[in-house]
């Protein structure tokens, strides 16, 4: 009686950290790999990431022992709809540009795509509007943690502003819009007013603070843009002319034409679903899109789903295609962690496995881009959240 | 021991060789055979087809004899796309007359060199069985293509080359009613009157039928039934009345759903399954995801491969079908290329053709840039009968 009641005086037992062994680490700092590596997680965060053999395992620490396994940061997903669970909830086409709209609102933490997307081995993702209008309002980035509670999943809103340059978005009526210089023309015009807004207090302008937060350097333009012109168009309005954050998101048909021109600038850009051009090159020739820009100089790429375009769990088997069509090893690995953490403004977060980050750790049989592998843990924030012993998801 | 080509020659070749033997090298060489992985093999080609296969030092290469080094390479066979409706006409696909049409064939409808044809080839699969539809229980008979060549006849390598039985799921007709038991009972009926036909014509007590036509290779076991057949009981029905009761060489299409729980029925009665294209069951009652290759493949000697019931899934994804089988837990990545290859060949009767590289066999292989069910790998070139039919160099990549 007396020790439950001693029991029950105590505090709390600080939870203690975990340590993941694996052999083999992909950092993602730098392209450093750790053989025969140890993690060790604390609070939520990376402690330490080193060979087993110089990494003590601390007292109470739970110890996750891969030896045989890969481990990598959780995959991060820029250009994701299914915030709501499959389709739906993406276009409210009220007027040609809609600044105001944010997906916060529609977003079901730990839908069913979520779940598929985390035993994949992805972790974050955006959650972006549609591409009917040129402007689709506010994403926001979605952890894929197990959670009925909207605010525990979300890490940032807006995570970006959607905009769609060309290819969809068109006006089809006849009204203001029906061409790349109607549509351009109000994009420039709600840029101008966002840059106006971002001098005073964004919540004096409702309508526009979502814009208006870019210009503050907060959170990027993701830009649905595809084809030479247009890919260079929104590098010339966003980065150039407007000089905010933007993003390129698809770029595909043949953007990777003004690829040089775009490296110049250095542009993000987050290619995909589509991972080949084949029509517009008039060669009839496959020109892997990734290959496409690497080769002309552009560093900064990341790959994509536009899920449920391409299911939110093949989300690396785009960058394993990247890699078939021609993309270097390395380009293809970083595309679906660090590069995109670095265009979405949140690589001092996620994205890499260095001490100080949010550990959100996968480990899988084999080289995260071989799909003959399966994810066996992720943890997310430092929480384990899929474990492949209580069943496998995909 | 040390070979000499001129000796092989003589023991290969079923008559005087009018072309001379061309040497393929590579760093991996898989035979899909006992030799398994050949690291620096080569493999010896002449008139179309495979003299021998090996390690390099151990067979001795005579002067002025063509040496073809590929390099850092793996060579292996073409795969074999089991379940295939890409070989012709799309739209060709179903004549639902009757609830059973054995009387129709595929060979009417081939169409050499189309672009789906033109991406297997680029994608490593060099021979398909074109089949007709599920509309009905029997859509037809089949045939086996090589996927590259230019003409009808050297695109055939049997016609008919599968009879296709739909057992069930999908070949219902619910508006009038038809179901499971109705279907069984007229299947087994056709199947019936069809081998009855053809033994007695072999045996020259009835005329010529073309209705049966199909049913001689049947009887004979040089033709195989490819049944779309899934889910527990319609892939027993096929084990029990096909194989058990009426002795035929059937082999499973699909075999998805929960029809892995049929393992050891169809590894005793040596039925091979061809999986796919679902590569997945989502057991509600236990609320988790089942690998079907996994299911099958956990019975010893089940002879397991895939499909992509292309268009379904693109035919040149193939291999992407087997890598997720083994990512659900079939097997390792050695067994799902057997699977793709020379398990497949046995699936459609066709393992003295092709499907492996040993000697006697059509020289169909393919050199890729590494292991072929890793899909970040592609393919370089591709050889049919020894002749080379796409070459990434000089076409341009197509996968």
């Amino acid at each position: 009686m007396l020790a439950a009641v001693l029991l029950a005086a105590l505090p709390a037992q600080e939870p203690a950290g975990i340590a993941l062994d694996v052999a083999v680490a992909l950092t993602m700092e730098e392209r450093q790999v750790v053989h025969n590596a140890r993690i060790l997680v604390r609070d939520g965060r990376i402690e330490q990431v080193g060979r087993r053999a110089e990494v003590a395992l601390p007292d109470g620490y739970t110890l996750y022992d891969f030896h045989d396994s890969y481990a990598w940061p959780g995959a991060v997903d820029l250009h994701s709809h299914v915030h709501s669970g499959g389709f739906g909830d993406t276009n409210d086409m009220v007027h040609p540009d809609n600044p105001e709209l944010r997906v916060l609102d529609t977003i079901v933490p730990g839908n069913g795509d979520f779940r598929d997307a985390l035993a994949s081995g992805v972790t974050l993702v955006n959650s972006i509007p549609g591409s009917g209008t040129n402007i689709s309002g506010a994403g926001a980035l979605v952890r894929m943690i197990p959670t009925d509670v909207v605010d525990e999943a979300v890490m940032r809103s807006p995570g970006s502003v959607k905009v769609a340059q060309g290819y969809n978005p068109e006006r089809d009526g006849g009204d203001l819009g029906e061409s790349r210089m109607g549509m351009w023309w109000m994009l420039r015009w709600f840029l101008a007013r966002g840059a106006e807004a971002a001098e005073g207090d964004l919540y004096d302008h409702p309508e526009i603070a979502h814009v208006g937060g870019i210009f503050q350097q907060r959170y990027p333009f993701l830009v649905h843009t595809a084809g030479g012109r247009d890919v260079y168009g929104t590098v010339r309005m966003f980065a150039l002319e407007a000089g905010v954050p933007v993003i390129v998101s698809h770029g595909s048909f043949s953007g990777y034409v003004v690829g040089e021109a775009v490296a110049r600038v250095g542009t993000p850009l987050n290619v995909g679903p589509r991972n080949f051009d084949f029509n517009f090159n008039a060669m009839a020739r496959i020109q892997g899109l990734v290959e496409g820009y690497e080769s002309t100089g552009n560093t900064d790429i990341s790959v994509q789903t536009d899920s449920p375009v391409i299911p939110q769990e093949d989300y690396l088997l785009q960058a394993a295609m990247a890699e078939r069509l021609g993309a270097s090893t390395w380009t293809a690995l970083e595309a679906i962690n660090v590069k995109p953490a670095r265009q979405i403004l949140v690589e001092d977060q996620v994205g890499r496995l260095v001490p100080g980050l949010q550990a959100d750790i996968v480990i899988s049989a084999g080289q995260p881009l071989d799909p003959r592998h399966p994810v066996q843990l992720v943890l997310i924030e430092g929480a384990v959240v899929y474990d492949i012993r209580d069943g496998q998801r995909f | 021991m040390m070979l000499s080509l001129a000796t092989l020659v003589f023991a290969v070749l079923p008559q005087e060789p009018v072309s001379a033997p061309v040497v393929y090298k590579a760093a991996k060489v898989y035979t899909a055979d006992e030799a398994g992985m050949i690291d620096r093999g080569v493999i010896v080609v002449q008139d179309g087809k495979i003299l021998w296969a090996g390690r390099e030092k151990d067979v001795e290469i005579e002067d002025g004899i063509e040496v073809v080094d590929l390099g850092n390479v793996w060579l292996v066979p073409g795969m074999i796309e089991p379940h295939n409706h890409v070989a012709g006409s799309l739209s060709d696909l179903n004549d639902n007359v009757y609830l059973t049409n054995p009387e129709f064939r595929t060979h009417d409808l081939l169409e050499p060199r189309n672009a789906m044809l033109q991406d297997a080839v680029a994608g490593g699969v060099t021979t398909a069985l074109l089949i007709p539809g599920s509309g009905s229980n029997m859509g037809g008979f089949g045939m086996v293509v090589k996927t590259s060549s230019d003409t009808i006849e050297d695109m055939v390598v049997r016609s008919p080359g599968s009879l296709k039985v739909a057992q069930a799921g999908n070949p219902e007709r619910y508006s009038f009613g038809v179901g499971r038991a109705m279907m069984n009972w007229n299947t087994r009926n056709t199947l019936t009157e069809g081998l009855d036909w053809a033994a007695a014509y072999r045996e020259g007590k009835v005329p010529f039928d073309p209705r049966y036509e199909g049913f001689i290779g049947l009887e004979n076991h040089t033709v195989p039934v490819s049944v779309h057949t899934q889910m527990y009981q319609v892939v027993m029905q096929t084990l029990v009345m096909q194989v058990q009761e009426l002795g035929l060489k059937s082999f499973v299409d699909h075999g998805t759903f929960d029809g892995f729980r049929n393992a050891p029925l169809a590894a005793e009665l040596g039925v091979p399954v061809m999986n796919g294209p679902r590569q997945f069951y989502f057991d509600r009652a236990n609320s988790r995801i089942v690998g079907c290759a996994a299911g099958w493949d956990s019975v010893d000697g089940l002879i397991l491969g895939y499909n992509t019931d292309a268009p379904v899934i693109p035919q040149e994804e193939l291999p992407l079908q087997a890598a997720l089988g083994v990512r659900y837990g079939a097997g390792d990545a050695e067994a799902a290329l057997k699977g793709l290859t020379a398990n497949a060949a046995i699936a459609l009767l066709i393992e003295d053709v092709s499907g492996r590289l040993v000697p006697g066999l059509d020289a169909d292989f393919v050199a890729w840039t590494g292991d072929p069910v890793d899909p970040r790998n592609s393919v370089l070139a591709a050889w049919v009968r020894g002749k080379k039919v796409y070459d990434v160099e000089e076409d341009g990549q197509r996968f």
